[in-house]
């Protein structure tokens, strides 16, 4: 994942579902009535695809093959969702793998850290003030 | 609109430039020249000086070809966006009238004489591209500030699960504090239009 921009538009956008569909052999069609049968390799997150093995169809249907094929995300009009992908689970499955657990994890352990000492140096002030009111 | 004129080539930015590329815009062989692929624009630039150079926002796809069915040189193929203009006037007359019906496209074919650098002229053009998202898309421009918090919001996943039992165990007002799977806090609030029987 590039850029922290590019990661927010992957998470708050339905980009994240296309990027399930990473490694998958699929039709893509484009806003100038082009449509492109390949392997999804890339899906950044300005929805730009990078696709390999792809055969072209042209609106006059005349066929073209490439071997590796990029693709403006701004041009993309219908991605087909081969029909074994359970779209709510690939959502949630990318989503995790873009927020990436781990990272949250320790992220997670900072913060009880910094509230433990917090709470010790709390603590610390309050025996100093009933000492003083005790001396 | 991209025309065919003399200029010298980028200096800035390039990352990928190769000699003796033959340009064909559409059918029309331009000849041989020097491929520059920059962070800005793709310029190539023939012998005689003559060139020309294409925006990426202008690029709509670029693609290895190697079925020499479709052409009968393994190239770097660009479908352009936009009609490209030669300077041609025989041709340009000719063609005026289908222009305005047809759609506008035009194809580019960058042909090397050393067909192993096609990858990596793919993948500098790939790089490029990345670097200019579209500026029409309504995220870039309205909703800049809905993308401030992006990192904080790991935790934030709304959990069905979590909602329903925090309604089980409060009065559900406005305010009251629940936490989600994480243990982070998140206000009741923010679910008010979830229906709980869904």
């Amino acid at each position: 994942m590039a850029s922290l921009r590019e990661r927010a538009l992957s998470t708050k956008t339905l980009v994240c579902l296309l990027q399930a569909l990473q490694e998958r052999e699929t039709t893509v069609e484009l806003r100038n009535e082009v449509s492109i049968l390949g392997r999804i390799e890339i899906v950044d997150g300005y929805m730009n695809l990078t696709m390999t093995d792809v055969t072209l169809t042209t609106p006059n249907n005349e066929q073209q093959k490439y071997e590796s094929f990029f693709v403006q995300g701004k041009q993309v009009r219908f991605v087909h969702i081969p029909d074994d992908i359970n779209i709510v689970e690939a959502i949630k499955k990318q989503l995790n793998l873009i927020r990436g657990r781990g990272q949250y994890k320790e992220r997670k352990q900072h913060k009880k850290a910094l509230a433990q000492t917090l709470k010790i140096r709390q603590e610390n002030l309050l025996m100093k003030e009933r000492q003083q009111e005790s001396s | 609109m991209v025309v065919i004129t003399t200029f010298p080539p980028p200096t800035e930015g390039i990352r990928h430039q190769e000699p003796n590329i033959a340009a064909h815009i559409k059918s029309k062989d331009l000849g041989k020249g020097t491929l520059y692929i920059a962070e800005s624009r793709v310029s190539w630039v023939g012998e005689s000086g003559q060139g020309f150079s294409l925006e990426y926002p202008s690029i709509t796809l670029h693609a290895v070809s190697r079925d020499l069915n479709a052409f009968p040189r393994e190239c770097l193929y660009l479908m352009i966006d936009a009609d490209l203009e030669t300077n041609d006037e025989e041709e340009g007359q000719q063609e005026e009238n289908e222009r305005t019906v047809e759609n506008k496209t035009s194809e580019v074919r960058f042909v090397p004489e050393n067909t192993g650098v096609l990858d990596a002229m793919f993948k500098a053009m790939m790089d490029c591209q990345a670097l200019h998202p579209d500026e029409d898309d309504s995220f870039s421009e309205d909703e800049e500030g809905c993308f401030d918090d992006a990192e904080d919001d790991s935790g934030a996943e709304y959990d069905v699960a979590a909602a329903e039992r925090g309604r089980g165990q409060g009065d559900g007002s406005v305010g009251d504090t629940y936490y989600d799977e994480y243990g982070e806090p998140m206000e009741v609030a923010q679910f008010e239009d979830v229906d709980p029987d869904h």
